[in-house]
């Protein structure tokens, strides 16, 4: 490794930035957040540069995609009759005067493409709108939402992978015993039932046996009143609902790819190699076939954290979690130009970058990817 | 001579032979092998009964529904499911007779209902027009003149009879003598008159005088009219009662049979999967193909922009798709609007992949050959090209109508999607939004059981049709 000292000198910077970012108003997880993501990027020179290409590329093919979901959200609005300012239009109290001195300073009186063009300048210098309907900066709101729906989409992920990797493999090395099909008719049905449909049934058999636990929303109303470890399990309480309800048709999803992942590794060669070596059946299972069986369950990651931010718009408007989607559906619906397009951003942006994560990790995991 | 003799030593034809030795010339039709091979799918063939079940009750929502779509009945709003009661005593006897008790509202804040008291009497008038609000008076009051009195003012109000008609005298002399007679549980069939509808001249106005406080259930019976298939108008409900008071899922919050709006909302829920393949598979189709096969500039754009709604959350596309039309579109508008949208997000996958396929095709020498007989470029594409496609077109398509339901559910649940007075399963869902109606009334969630049995059944058909077509592939 070359220049070794200039590598260990970018962790001093590491402490540098975050203390940085942290007297100047930062949150504190926020600050180490991006610092770290952005230093390791800056490390990537030494560990792997052909790594850092590859991300450096997929970042620059960000570019024209989110431009184009900017120029389609302002279309879209433009399509719609009316705008934001149409109820204040029905108020007789509101004069038509003041009417144009708002959509003016809201920047509506001009043609789409002006629109556009000083939105994507004003971005560049980070001013993402201001939003109407919540009367918030667009940027603040919608980033306190994203972390919301990613809080959730994390944790239903980490639940779906805890459960289905096992489920798979029990299904496979048990293939068609009663484990397996049993396993396998949850797994369909799992992936049959809507998860909206799931979030009322909870509902209804938790609210049927008690209120045990909060149904809706992400706080209590008493929340200002709790210490900071009343806080965490008042979240996690009510984080318990979504992410379980998000993460049933995660899970029966990659049970079936996981069974069937394993029953083809099982088949392999190399497998029967193992097993006439004499090693132990566990050893081949675990050693050999498993980790072989996980690489395709990783490209699946990617598609799946589109359909599971769709998931989340629905069970967010169900369940009341102040999230992304429940966010984009009010602002559309109250047609917040600003606010449709700031959230389409951060959808799309989530949906690109989990791509990019799940390649990433490919490559961390199966040597034989060349990132290219 | 003697060489014919051995092949054919009992005077057996060549093709017989040929057939028990199974090395037929013939062959199977693809369909056949497809049939065959279906077949033996346990599973699948459960999902193709079902969705048969489905997709017959849809077909045939009017007649299986023993109200209509819109029918409603104010003073029924959350009616619970009526439990049926099989056993009739009549005289100490038990007659196997089918009904359900009368309920009425006893606690309006909370919608609670009790069964009328037996003395109660009841005036039915069906309406011989379709879409017309009928007359359901019901009298529990305990002396019998004021149950007639209340019974006599309900009629004379509907049909604007005058205090001395000579039908208002009839109708006394017959609720006297309903309630002198000795039976508990007696309907008549009383004849207010006659009425001239279109270009039908006499139209009887008929009332059923119901004395007790059951509801007898029968097959084929006359209930509320209705037009079939928008053909004819008939009365005849396959399963029901007469004199109504039968919710066989209870009702929602506006006093609708939730059964026959699960029935009529079933024709926009699964139609819409169908139509929506029908359309995202020609477009994927086509542009895959011409992405393909013509390539460079026009390959390049038609694949950036696939990419482009590919890297859409596919459920925020659709709001926002939804919301850029005008919202107060009538049903049949919004319906189109649905499947157009639900189409134009999934066309993107299907056209990459297919692309994929085109392009290792055209190079293909029977490509060639049709070039080579100057065919146009998008006979090459349809007829040669794509038809080499059709395995994965038809197992794809079946297996991606469950989105198109699942879309069409999102949408009208959250309000965005097929609204009042049109039923569709989510649009019956979006009831639920409120908590507090899912505790109190948990039979508003019997379409989501629909929407899960009707794409679990495609799930399974689609599993089915995956090893018909394609036996080799990777099952997922």
């Amino acid at each position: 490794m070359k220049n070794k000292k200039l590598y260990f000198a970018t962790f001093i910077l590491d402490i540098l930035l975050i203390l940085l970012l942290t007297v100047s108003g930062w949150n504190v997880f926020a600050s180490i957040f991006l610092v770290e993501i952005l230093m390791w990027l800056v490390r990537l020179i030494w560990i792997s540069p052909p790594l850092l290409l590859f991300i450096l590329r997929r970042l620059g093919h960000m570019i024209p995609i989110i431009l184009s979901v900017v120029a389609i959200g302002f279309f879209l609005i433009q399509l719609a009759p009316g705008d934001i300012f149409s109820m204040m239009a029905m108020n007789p109290d509101i004069k038509q005067e003041t009417l144009e001195r708002f959509r003016r300073a809201f920047g509506l009186d001009k043609p789409w493409y002006v629109q556009f063009f000083k939105y994507i300048w004003n971005a560049l210098h980070g001013d993402f709108g201001y939003s109407e309907l919540f009367k918030a900066p667009v940027f603040t709101l919608v980033s306190q939402r994203a972390m919301n729906t990613l809080l959730l989409a994390i944790l239903s992920f980490i639940l779906a992978w805890g459960f289905s990797i096992p489920a798979g493999i029990i299904c496979a090395t048990n293939q068609y015993k009663w484990k397996d099909q049993l396993l396998s008719f949850f797994a369909f049905a799992g992936m049959s039932l809507p998860n909206f449909f799931l979030a009322f049934l909870v509902i209804y058999f938790v609210s049927v046996t008690g209120n045990w636990l909060p149904i809706g929303g992400m706080y209590s109303i008493n929340i200002d009143e709790m210490n900071a470890i009343g806080r965490f399990f008042d979240l996690v309480k009510h984080l318990i609902i979504p992410v379980s309800v998000l993460a049933v048709a995660v899970t029966a999803q990659l049970t079936r790819i996981m069974r069937a992942n394993m029953l083809e590794i099982l088949g392999q060669q190399y497998v029967t190699t193992a097993r006439s070596k004499g090693l132990h059946e566990r050893v081949v299972v675990y050693r050999h076939a498993l980790r072989n069986a996980i690489n395709p369950m990783i490209t699946i990651f990617g598609f799946q954290l589109g359909s599971l931010l769709g998931g989340a718009a629905l069970v967010e408007t169900v369940l009341a979690w102040p999230g992304l989607g429940k966010l984009i559906l009010a602002a559309l619906l109250a047609q917040d130009l600003y606010l449709v397009v700031g959230s389409l951003i951060y959808g799309v942006a989530f949906l690109v970058i989990g791509n990019l994560v799940a390649d990433i990790l490919l490559a961390i995991v199966d040597p034989r990817v060349r990132l290219s | 001579m003697r060489e014919k003799a051995l092949k054919n030593p009992k005077g057996i034809t060549e093709e017989k032979l040929e057939l028990a030795e199974g090395i037929s010339e013939r062959g199977e039709s693809l369909t056949r092998i497809f049939y065959r091979r279906f077949k033996k799918h346990t599973l699948g063939k459960i999902g193709a009964i079902v969705l048969f079940i489905l997709y017959f009750i849809a077909i045939f929502a009017d007649f299986l529904s023993p109200f209509s779509m819109t029918w409603t009945d104010k003073r029924k709003s959350f009616h619970p499911p009526t439990p049926i009661h099989f056993f009739y005593s009549k005289n100490g006897r038990k007659i196997f007779k089918p009904f359900v008790y009368e309920m009425k509202i006893k606690n309006i804040a909370f919608k609670k209902y009790a069964v009328v008291p037996e003395y109660t009497l009841r005036a039915i008038s069906i309406e011989p027009l379709p879409e017309v609000n009928e007359l359901r008076s019901v009298a529990t009051d305990s002396s019998a003149t004021a149950r007639k009195r209340r019974i006599m003012r309900d009629v004379s109000r509907k049909y604007s009879l005058s205090p001395g008609s000579p039908v208002l005298k009839r109708l006394s002399e017959t609720i006297d003598k309903l309630e002198a007679s000795p039976e508990k549980d007696k309907t008549v069939v009383f004849r207010v008159g006659e009425k001239k509808i279109g270009n039908r001249e006499h139209v009887p106005l008929e009332l059923l005088l119901v004395k007790g406080n059951k509801n007898f259930l029968g097959f084929f019976f006359k209930g509320i009219p209705y037009k079939f298939w928008n053909l004819f108008q008939t009365r005849i409900h396959f399963f029901g009662s007469p004199t109504g008071g039968y919710f066989m899922s209870g009702t929602d919050q506006m006093g609708r049979d939730v059964l026959s709006r699960l029935f009529h909302g079933s024709r926009i829920s699964l139609s819409i999967g169908l139509l929506g393949i029908l359309i995202s598979f020609t477009l994927g189709l086509l542009i895959g193909g011409i992405a393909g096969y013509f390539g460079g500039v026009v390959d390049v754009f038609l694949m950036r922009f696939s990419e482009i709604i590919m890297s859409f959350p596919a459920i925020y596309l659709l709001f926002a798709l939804r919301a850029s039309f005008p919202p107060n579109l009538n049903s049949i508008q919004v319906y189109l609007l649905i499947v157009v949208i639900l189409s134009f997000v999934g066309w993107a996958g299907l056209a990459r992949i297919i692309r994929g396929m085109v392009l290792s095709l055209k190079n293909e020498e029977f490509v060639l050959a049709a070039k080579a007989m100057g065919l146009s470029h998008l006979k090459i594409i349809v007829r040669h090209i794509l038809a080499n496609t059709v395995s994965y077109v038809i197992i794809q398509a079946t297996i991606s109508i469950p989105r198109y339901i699942l879309g069409e559910s999102a949408l009208s649940l959250l309000g965005l999607g097929i609204t009042d007075p049109q039923s569709s399963w989510g649009l019956m869902l979006s009831v639920a939004r409120n908590t507090r109606i899912i505790k109190d009334f948990p039979w508003i969630l019997i379409p989501g059981f629909f929407i899960f049995f009707a794409i679990m059944a495609w799930n399974f058909f689609g599993d089915g049709i995956r090893d018909a077509v394609d036996p080799h592939s990777r099952h997922q």
